[in-house]
């Protein structure tokens, strides 16, 4: 039942009775990229020849990962009962560190497809992103995905549906977005059930700018959801907060690709492009207006992405230093979400202190940095943003363990809280709770889901579950737990500043901030970790940790005696070779600390406290 | 790249175009898989030798570095495994095979890798008529309760027993050696030496134990079932090692390879001098017109692939002329000769002292290699670091 082909290459002007605009919002990996795929493909937006798997996931590190880390917005012509509708859908990430693509979004639309895969059933990011569909009252329509699989318990989900949801499961649809079955239910639940836009296109302009995008070629690409008014080509603009002013270079809409038209008018989704040439000067939750017919106020923004962890980068050539500024200012052209500032180690000179959502967006960061330039980098152990009351009642924010001043001057050490969502077998509840509380976390309830699954809720320090606390969770739960969370704020905590020192030399990019209590036994698993890290040199090296000048650990390398094969005949000289370069790679990621050479490695070994049971 | 090494179209570099001469062949069978060994090759299943041999006739006839004409080589080597395995009429096989593509020059050097226990008179009577004129055997212990905690499957007087078979027949032979196996003392090792010592054979190998992925040792030892040697103390018995050996006047050639004058393996310094040979059975490795090809280390794969007509060659590296001179100089060092800069630089077209100046200063520095006139050289210090010289050279 698609739509013919003639009516979905055009852009332009529709009826608001004819748009329909919604997110598909999951858990990651449920299917969302794929379901957009079947409704591209049944819709005739692409043909099966130019189709490839998860289409709209066109960053490389999307493709390479195949997951999506941004919203990706596309229009659709669909022929339903003798009229041509425009359905506006938006793809979104399911991984937590970008849940406020998601939330952005749900801001552009009247409706959700919360699709929710048939074996896993309901996971802790179906709960985030179905609360946050349900908190700016969109109409969602739950979706049950992946049916064909061979094993599915699609009653037993329908049931978490409803149990944790609150939806009405009895209106949920049944789907394979890889077969296509079910797809065209989708269609008519997304015509029959989602409101068409309210607003009215001779209204005053009041467009939302829910996400942009840099392209080298054209500038800044603003994505909009128009609200109330019209907007086309040529007509003079503003941005409601920022206060800039500009004309309106280009309209159009993506199908899948931009296609430009004249004009858009009030419920549809589309892009301008205008004279902005950096992405920092957009404000994604800014409202465009007319500047000859403003509209009277701006429309409800967003809450900033706040980055929650950071770590320092350094060029190990230090002439690399300008090259590395370059680069990361170019990765924030892409991801204003990103940020970095210039800070010095003594250990490791001249570098930046970088600011990321979640450890995947650092890890996304770190890994196009290595991709697209050829800067040899090392990077500390991610921290998370401490809030210090110094004696003078003076508030500070601490992003580096290497700034704690001296404790005598700390009045309150403080450390952001999270909620954390637990959704797991449970069977494992026993070893969830005892992990939660090896992490200090505080408990606060257990809801069943189901004879077999539960929901468990946690308050935990969030440099607690940051760094391994997920793939701590999927090993426990033999991979069936999920986890979500949420920073509420701010609590104190008897935490202290932890350093290393390396052959007496004390290394301050190893420095952590830890909780008293624990920290002998951190340091000492530190310090073995370490000792793991750093191969043999020629003579002993000595390791320590030390709180205060007090040495609460030690271990020792000992002296390097020999490195030699014993054989290196005909046969051997092929791998030999191999395993020489690659020792030889591994040199060029070490870093020279008076006579001892700290791989990267040994940077980010630091905070795998996990080990240290 | 260094700057030197643009010269590489304008100076003809030789080790191209020299010729094949020495052929290596590798016998996949041993009648048990001893605890340390990685080797490639299939554990009690003689009944396969016939499909082997089958297997190798049609590599050799369709190696597309050999033609309807006989090769004159100056070294044959048949390795393992354990050649001797074969039974004697298996063996008279296995050479008329290689007879049918290879010609042994006046003076070629013609080695077999033997262990004592297969090692019979019929089978030594068949060695002799074909030529082979060098017989390595694999001692590694001359204590019964060591033998058997290496997994080995002959007696120390199955050992002296070949020995003497091999005086008789042979005048040149080899014996190996391993040493700081786990509980091992250096008082141990020396007695070893001497015994060594005492059969007087013309060149000896002398292997430190090594602990290899996927061996039993390696995941015993993962698992704390025993202690290895000392790292210390298997230092001392290498440098012990090389002052028995020299004081019985031995050469110490190789890091691991010892001979009287004049009886040097002439097949292995092949290998450690950069000139091209062929090889042949699973796992072998050829370097040939400046390219290594690596064989499937599988012998069932290999012998599939070559039973349904597909090449057994599983990788082939094709080195350019810096990666050549890197090669040589990190593998030349391995030789106590040392490397002549200036051989190196004909050969590849690469001055690679001019290259690798500021890497080679800082070995010097540390007493790893010294120069001589036109020459670089490890010293003794060095050989305990030859891996690391090589991965910095590399
Ligand atoms: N068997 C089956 N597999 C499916 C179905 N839908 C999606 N998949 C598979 O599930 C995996 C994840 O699909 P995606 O569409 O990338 O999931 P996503 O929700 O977009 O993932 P994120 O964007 O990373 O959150 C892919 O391997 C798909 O092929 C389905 O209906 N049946
Ligand atoms: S005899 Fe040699 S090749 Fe055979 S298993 Fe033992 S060590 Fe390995
Ligand atoms: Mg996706």
């Amino acid at each position: 039942m698609a739509a013919s082909g003639r009516s979905t290459s055009k852009a332009g002007r529709m009826e608001r009775e004819f748009i329909r605009n919604f997110s598909i919002i999951a858990h990651i990996d449920h299917g969302k990229s794929t379901l957009a795929d079947q409704l591209l493909l049944q819709s005739g937006a692409i043909t099966q020849r130019d189709f490839k798997d998860q289409m709209l996931d066109d960053l490389d590190i999307e493709r390479d990962r195949g997951i999506t880390v941004k919203a990706h917005a596309v229009a659709l012509r669909y022929e339903y009962k003798g009229n041509t509708y425009e359905l506006n859908l938006i793809d979104t990430p399911g991984h937590v560190d970008f849940h406020y693509e998601v939330s952005r979004s749900l801001a552009a639309c009247e409706g959700a497809l919360l699709l929710v895969d048939a074996f896993q059933g309901v996971q802790a990011q179906t709960v985030a992103n179905a609360y946050a569909a349900i908190e700016v009252d969109l109409e969602i329509i739950p979706v049950v995905n992946k049916i064909d699989l061979p094993v599915t318990r699609v009653d037993e989900v329908l049931d978490e549906v409803e149990t944790v949801l609150g939806l009405d499961a009895s209106q949920a649809l049944r789907v394979s977005a890889k077969t296509g079955v079910g797809v065209d239910t989708v269609f008519q639940a997304i015509i029959e059930r989602i409101p068409h836009p309210s607003g009215h296109s001779t209204s005053p302009l009041q467009a939302l700018i829910f996400d942009s995008k840099y392209d080298s070629f054209r500038g800044v690409i603003i994505y909009i959801r128009l609200v109330e008014g019209q907007i086309a080509k040529g007509d003079k603009i503003r941005f409601m907060r920022t206060g800039g002013v500009q004309e309106v270079i280009e309209v159009g809409q993506f199908i899948p690709k931009l296609t430009s038209c004249e004009s858009l008018g009030a419920g549809q989704v589309g892009y301008i492009i205008t004279g902005v040439k950096k992405l920092e000067d957009v404000k994604v939750g800014d409202t465009v207006t007319h500047e000859h017919r403003k509209a009277e106020k701006a429309l409800p923004g967003y809450r900033e992405p706040k980055q929650m962890v950071f770590c320092g980068m350094y060029p190990i050539e230090a002439t690399d230093f300008e090259k590395l500024r370059d680069e990361l200012g170019k990765m924030s052209l892409n991801d204003s979400s990103f940020s970095f500032q210039p800070e010095t180690s003594d250990a490791l000179g001249f570098g930046f202190r970088c600011g990321f959502l979640g450890m995947l967006h650092m890890e996304i960061v770190q890994q196009r940095l290595e991709h697209e330039s050829n800067i040899d980098l090392i990077q500390t152990a991610p921290n998370v943003t401490y809030e210090l009351l110094l004696r003078g009642g003076q508030v500070m924010m601490l992003d580096n363990p290497q700034d704690v001043p001296d404790a005598g001057s700390i009045e309150e050490f403080r450390e952001p809280i999270a909620k954390v969502n637990f959704i797991v077998p449970t069977s494992n509840i026993g070893v969830l709770m005892q992990m939660c509380e090896e992490r200090r976390g505080n408990y606060i309830n257990t809801e069943y889901l189901g004879p077999d699954r539960a929901q468990v809720i946690y308050e935990l320090p969030l440099a607690e579950i940051i760094y391994d606390m997920h793939d701590r969770l999927k090993s426990a739960t033999r991979g069936y737990g999920t986890m979500d969370y949420e920073v509420i704020g701010y609590k104190t905590a008897n935490l202290v500043k932890m350093d290393v020192l390396v052959k007496a030399v004390q290394v301050d990019a190893l420095a952590t901030i830890v909780h008293r209590d624990v920290a002998e036994k951190r340091g000492r698993g530190l310090v073995k970790r370490l000792k793991d890290e750093i191969s043999k040199h020629q003579f002993e090296i000595p390791l320590q940790a030390a709180i205060g000048g007090k040495i609460i650990a030690r271990e020792t390398i000992s002296a390097l005696r020999k490195n030699v094969t014993a054989k290196c005949y005909g046969g051997d000289i092929t791998r030999k070779r191999k395993l020489w370069a690659k020792q030889k790679e591994g040199k060029k990621r070490l870093k020279q600390f008076g006579q001892v050479e700290i791989p990267q490695k040994a940077f980010l070994s630091v905070l795998e406290a996990g080990k240290d049971d | 790249m260094c700057d030197s090494a643009k010269s590489e179209t304008e100076v003809p570099s030789t080790f191209m175009s020299l010729p094949v001469r020495s052929i290596y062949v590798h016998v996949p069978f041993c009648e048990h898989r001893c605890g340390y060994c990685d080797f490639s090759i299939i554990a009690n299943r003689a009944e396969l030798i016939p499909r082997y041999l089958n297997a190798l006739r049609k590599e050799l006839e369709t190696s597309p570095h050999l033609d309807s004409h006989l090769l004159e080589v100056d070294t044959l080597y048949i390795g393992g495994g354990t050649p001797t395995l074969l039974s004697a009429n298996e063996l008279e096989e296995l050479f008329s095979i290689l007879s049918d593509s290879f010609l042994l020059a006046p003076d070629a050097e013609f080695t077999i890798e033997a262990n004592p226990d297969g090692l019979t008179a019929d089978k030594i009577q068949v060695l002799k008529s074909v030529g082979v004129n060098r017989v390595s055997l694999g001692v590694q212990a001359f204590d019964d309760s060591r033998l058997i905690q290496l997994e080995r499957t002959h007696s120390v007087q199955q050992t002296e027993t070949a020995i003497e078979l091999i005086q008789q027949n042979f005048s040149n032979f080899s014996l190996d050696l391993i040493f700081a196996i786990p509980g091992q003392t250096m008082a141990e090792w020396q007695q070893m030496l001497l015994k060594a010592i005492s059969f007087q054979p013309p060149h000896i190998s002398s292997y430190a134990l090594t602990y290899e992925k996927g061996t039993r040792f390696w995941s015993d030892r993962n698992k704390g079932n025993f202690q290895s040697t000392d790292e210390q103390m298997e230092v001392e018995m290498y440098l012990k090692t090389i002052s028995e050996l020299t004081k019985a006047n031995y050469d110490h050639y190789e890091i691991s390879n010892f001979a009287k004058a004049g009886s040097q393996s002439r097949h292995n310094n092949i290998y450690w001098s950069g000139r091209p040979y062929l090889a042949f059975g699973p796992g072998a490795a050829s370097f040939v017109n400046g390219q290594r090809h690596s064989n499937h280390r599988s012998s069932f794969t290999w012998m599939n692939r070559l039973e349904q007509n597909q090449s057994p060659i599983v990788s082939t590296d094709d080195l350019t002329a810096e990666e050549r001179a890197r090669e040589l100089l990190a593998i030349g060092l391995r030789r106590r000769q040392g490397v002549n800069l200036d051989d190196l630089k004909n050969a590849t077209g690469i001055d690679i002292a001019a290259c690798y100046e500021t890497e080679i200063n800082d070995l010097i520095e540390k007493g790893w290699i010294q120069k001589e006139p036109f020459c670089l050289k490890i010293t003794l210090a060095g050989l305990l670091f030859a891996d690391e010289i090589a991965s910095i050279l590399i």
